[in-house]
């Protein structure tokens, strides 16, 4: 699939073959079924691209105020991105990065400025494989480049804010991230909406490349309306001695799917991959992990906490894969699920597949509900019911966003949580 | 004349001799064994065991469900399987005439190094029909008797205890639950019934072998047991030697029935030898407070796919996997438990230990299942398995589904080699290598080994040793 990519020539016009070739792939893939084993739990509908037509130009824009709201302005960032249902409205860089060659544009700006980076890597590590894929490619608008050069090291977070504004429409949303040789940075996309008064498909697909030595925080935080649909893939390939670390947070929408995917492809390469999700009323989510150790002494780890209230749906699917040549890999991998009332539903399908004896590879899945003699503990301190379960779900989740770099999303995560518990 | 001859042609195109000619006729039919399956070896098999009309025409149903059905996609690849090349019935004399110089020579060794008794190495080998263990068995035999225990094969079963066998049969896997079970229900053969009577401890593990004149190690078993109120019932099957057989696939259908308050213990020792693709369902229902443990050891056949299950659907009942796996060249071990709990405050133990040596590959598949009724559930899973070289596979693929919100749910698994650490302290004590490697695997599976009876636990740390010679360094 990816020498379909590389046959289209450099340079003039790249781009908009990559698009005609995605199309053409497009036609001959068809939408998955529930057949599959990756789609076997999922309500095909939601995320039927069919029934999300992409929008015309003339949408209307959020409000200042809701955009202030939602972009988490109180992080001091680097530079933003701000994209409505995939169409870029503002690009910012501070100049000191962008004095250090630190590049942050949309994709069709960086198809006229630098092509070469786009061609060697959009697409290859996610390219025309499926249904889902190739559409990505076909019907790609605005997005997102990154590049920091070899040695750049970023304090600032960047940040990609994706709105989906339009309501029975589809926001694609495609990010792509090139780290140099022992570069540093942060990134956090943030999937957001206008309310909506019928279902809307938020579509980003991120693909992240992270250079020998060089470190990536990645953060997706999805806080969409009740009505939308939530459909990502993000996949990471880390050189050796790289570092990646991806935090997924999922609060809202009516039901999400996000697909994380690191390849340690490098000797000495390293990840950590955590999620936070609280799920109330109706809501489905699916997290869907790959921890694939391509390379010897590499070393991941992943922690994955959901909690669900109401009826709402849980499945974590989640796979460490360790090849033939990977030996002294460290692979771990925790899926905690807690159910807050009866109704409320967690699939929990950890998977190893190792093909290597020289592992250390261990997973972890639980499934239960708030520890009633903790519960217990705090209401004899005079904590009132309502407050004690507050506090133990916020630090069920607190677990998950610990480290300082995501301070400023941890906070944000318990007011949601709070907010939401209040009822 | 005209006539005539277009009947003669008839009777030469069509398939159907039986609508043609009726069935019932012993003068025109001579059974010859002969591949492959279809509707007129379905009959055939049920006729020549005179079955009453319902289990003919349950396995002429289960045929066409074992037709309608698509081979399982997932799992171990079983692509290599051909129907049509398959004997689905052979009696008891057609097996033997192999002579002992047919048996392979690394199975003969095995025999050797186990020391098994020269009257069973015939047996296990197929070349002898039975075991002769008949002085053994005739006081088992009493004490069941006076004990109302039924124990026999399922086709005496089917005509001595007709009631029991249809009010149970099939209930616990109908046929329409796989394909294999739909081919196992058309076409089984032999396997094991007992019934154990309300309150009765069989103190004794009955084991198949113990069964004179019947044939248990079957291409198509069908194993029934049912322990009724507050009784319990051990049952072995297998054994650990290498079983030769020149089948290629084999489909068990294994249901265990228990009711309130009652404990079944199933233990299985599968040694297959490795030209075996060994397909086999096996589920339990276990009702008010019973409990049912499955103890499940494979180490042999090409190819294994076994889950066992168990439904909990009383309150309280409580079930038990114990599941060992050994994959060496060319083998892959498929196998891993089923938990449903259908039924509040049940519980569920699931252990699981895999080696895999010399490119083998072993795979956990389970299931633990909580609907949203049942409440207070408590389930563990563990599984863990141990790669004994860098051509080997492992696999886990658990699943949880969870829909109450008071179950306690925990799974755990751990993929490892054999640590330098712990070899080098056992070399250090003068332990040779391969020694303190066997040491080690076989403290690995001890959770295992200690469950079972010990002369199969015995056989089981000696065919380890014996299989894991040259496989460390």
């Amino acid at each position: 699939m990816q020498e379909q990519i590389t046959e289209t020539a450099p340079g003039e016009g790249w781009f908009e073959r990559l698009r005609s070739r995605a199309a053409e792939a497009l036609e001959q893939l068809t939408p998955p079924t529930r057949a599959e084993e990756q789609w076997r739990f999922t309500d095909l509908a939601d995320y039927e691209l069919g029934r999300y037509p992409l929008p015309g130009s003339s949408t209307s824009l959020p409000s200042a105020k809701e955009v202030e709201r939602a972009s988490l302005l109180e992080l001091d960032a680097s530079g933003r991105i701000f994209l409505v249902d995939g169409a870029a409205e503002e690009v910012q860089l501070a100049a000191g990065a962008r004095s250090a060659g630190v590049v942050f544009t949309t994709l069709e700006d960086a198809n006229t400025r630098q092509p070469e980076l786009l061609e060697q890597h959009l697409g290859r590590l996610h390219g025309l494989e499926d249904h889902h894929a190739a559409s990505s490619l076909a019907h790609l608008r605005g997005g997102s480049l990154l590049y920091v050069p070899p040695g750049v090291q970023l304090d600032a977070p960047l940040v990609i804010l994706n709105w989906t504004a339009t309501s029975g429409a589809r926001a694609p949303g495609r990010t792509l991230v090139i780290a140099g040789q022992e570069a540093s940075v942060t990134v956090v996309e943030l999937h957001v909406s206008s309310p909506l008064w019928q279902p809307s498909l938020s579509f980003p697909v991120s693909e992240i490349f992270v250079g020998a030595g060089a470190k990536v925080r990645h953060a997706a935080w999805q806080d969409l309306h009740a009505e939308a649909r939530h459909l990502s893939h993000l996949k990471a390939r880390v050189e050796r001695d790289g570092r990646f670390d991806a935090l997924s947070v999922t609060l809202g929408g009516h039901s999400s799917r996000t697909w994380t995917d690191v390849a340690l492809a490098g000797p000495g390469a390293e990840s950590r991959m955590q999620g936070a999700c609280f799920l109330d009323g109706e809501q489905k989510a699916e997290h869907w992990t790959v921890q694939d150790h391509q390379a010897p002494n590499t070393t991941s780890d992943l922690l994955y906490a959901v909690a669900a209230s109401d009826t709402a749906r849980s499945l974590y699917n989640g796979t460490i894969r360790v090849a033939e040549g990977a030996r002294g890999t460290n692979a771990y991998q925790s899926s905690r699920n807690l159910l807050r009332h009866n109704g409320a539903r967690a699939h929990a399908n950890p998977q190893l597949e190792i093909v290597n004896n020289d592992v250390r590879c261990t997973h972890g899945a639980t499934v239960g509900p708030l520890d009633e003699e903790a519960l217990f503990y705090l209401r004899s301190r005079g904590i009132p019911r309502p407050e004690a379960e507050r506090l133990m779900v916020l630090g069920f989740m607190d677990g998950v966003l610990e480290g300082a770099s995501w301070s400023g999303l941890r906070q944000r995560l318990a007011e949601n949580i709070r907010r939401r518990m209040n009822g | 004349m005209q006539d005539n001859t277009q009947v003669v042609e008839g009777i030469a195109t069509t398939d159907s001799y039986e609508e043609r000619w009726g069935w019932r006729d012993p003068e025109s039919y001579v059974f010859k064994p002969k591949r492959g399956l279809s509707r007129e070896v379905v009959e055939e098999i049920s006729w020549l065991k005179s079955e009453p009309d319902w289990m003919r025409d349950f396995r002429l149903k289960a045929y066409d469900i074992f037709l309608s059905k698509p081979m399982p996609t997932w799992g171990a690849d079983l692509s290599g399987i051909d129907f049509d090349n398959i004997f689905y019935f052979l009696r008891a004399t057609d097996h033997q005439g192999r002579s002992w110089d047919d048996v392979p020579k690394d199975i003969k060794n095995t025999f050797d190094r186990l020391g098994i008794p020269e009257a069973e190495r015939k047996y296990l080998a197929g070349v002898s029909a039975q075991y002769e263990s008949e002085v053994v068995y005739h006081k088992v035999k009493e004490e069941l008797e006076a004990q109302g225990v039924l124990f026999c094969d399922m086709d005496t079963a089917l005509k001595q205890h007709p009631d029991i066998v249809k009010h149970y049969f099939s209930t616990i896997i109908p046929p329409t639950d796989n394909k294999l079970a739909a081919l196992n229900s058309a076409v089984w053969s032999g396997g094991s019934f007992i019934y154990v009577p309300p309150g009765v401890r069989v103190e004794v593990p009955l084991q198949a072998y113990f069964r004179i004149n019947a044939e248990n190690m079957g291409q198509f078993e069908r194993t029934l047991i049912i322990a009724d109120e507050g009784s319990y019932v051990h049952y072995v099957e297998g054994c650990t030697a290498p079983t030769y057989s020149s089948a290629s696939l084999h489909s068990a259908v294994v249901e265990l029935v228990a009711l309130p308050h009652a404990r079944i213990r199933y233990s299985t020792i599968q040694n297959w030898s490795s030209n075996v693709y060994n397909l086999v369902t096996k589920r339990a229902v276990a009702h008010e407070d019973a409990v049912v443990e499955w103890v499940d050891g494979n180490l042999g056949s090409a190819v294994t796919m076994k889950y066992p299950s168990v439904i909990l659907r009383g309150r309280r009942a409580h079930g038990e996997v114990l599941s060992l796996a050994m994959a060496g060249p060319g083998q892959h071990q498929d196998t891993g438990a089923k938990m449903i709990h259908a039924a509040p405050d049940t519980s569920s133990l699931i252990v699981s230990k895999s080696i895999s040596r010399g490119g083998g590959r072993t795979s956990y598949r389970g299931l633990v299942k909580v609907p949203r009724s049942a409440t207070g559930v408590k389930s563990s899973v563990r599984c863990d398995a141990l790669l004994l070289d860098d051509a080997s596979r492992s696999d886990t693929y658990p699943y949880i589904d969870i829909g109450n919100e008071l179950a306690n749910i925990g799974h755990e698994a751990t993929v490892a080699r054999i640590s330098d650490e712990q070899l080098f302290y056992l070399m250090s004590r003068g332990v040779p290598e391969d020694e303190a490697a066997a040491m080690i695997v076989r403290g690995f599976i001890e959770p295992i080994t200690k469950e079972l009876p010990m002369e199969y636990a015995v056989e089981l740390n000696r065919l380890i040793e014996l299989q894991m010679e040259g496989s460390v360094g």
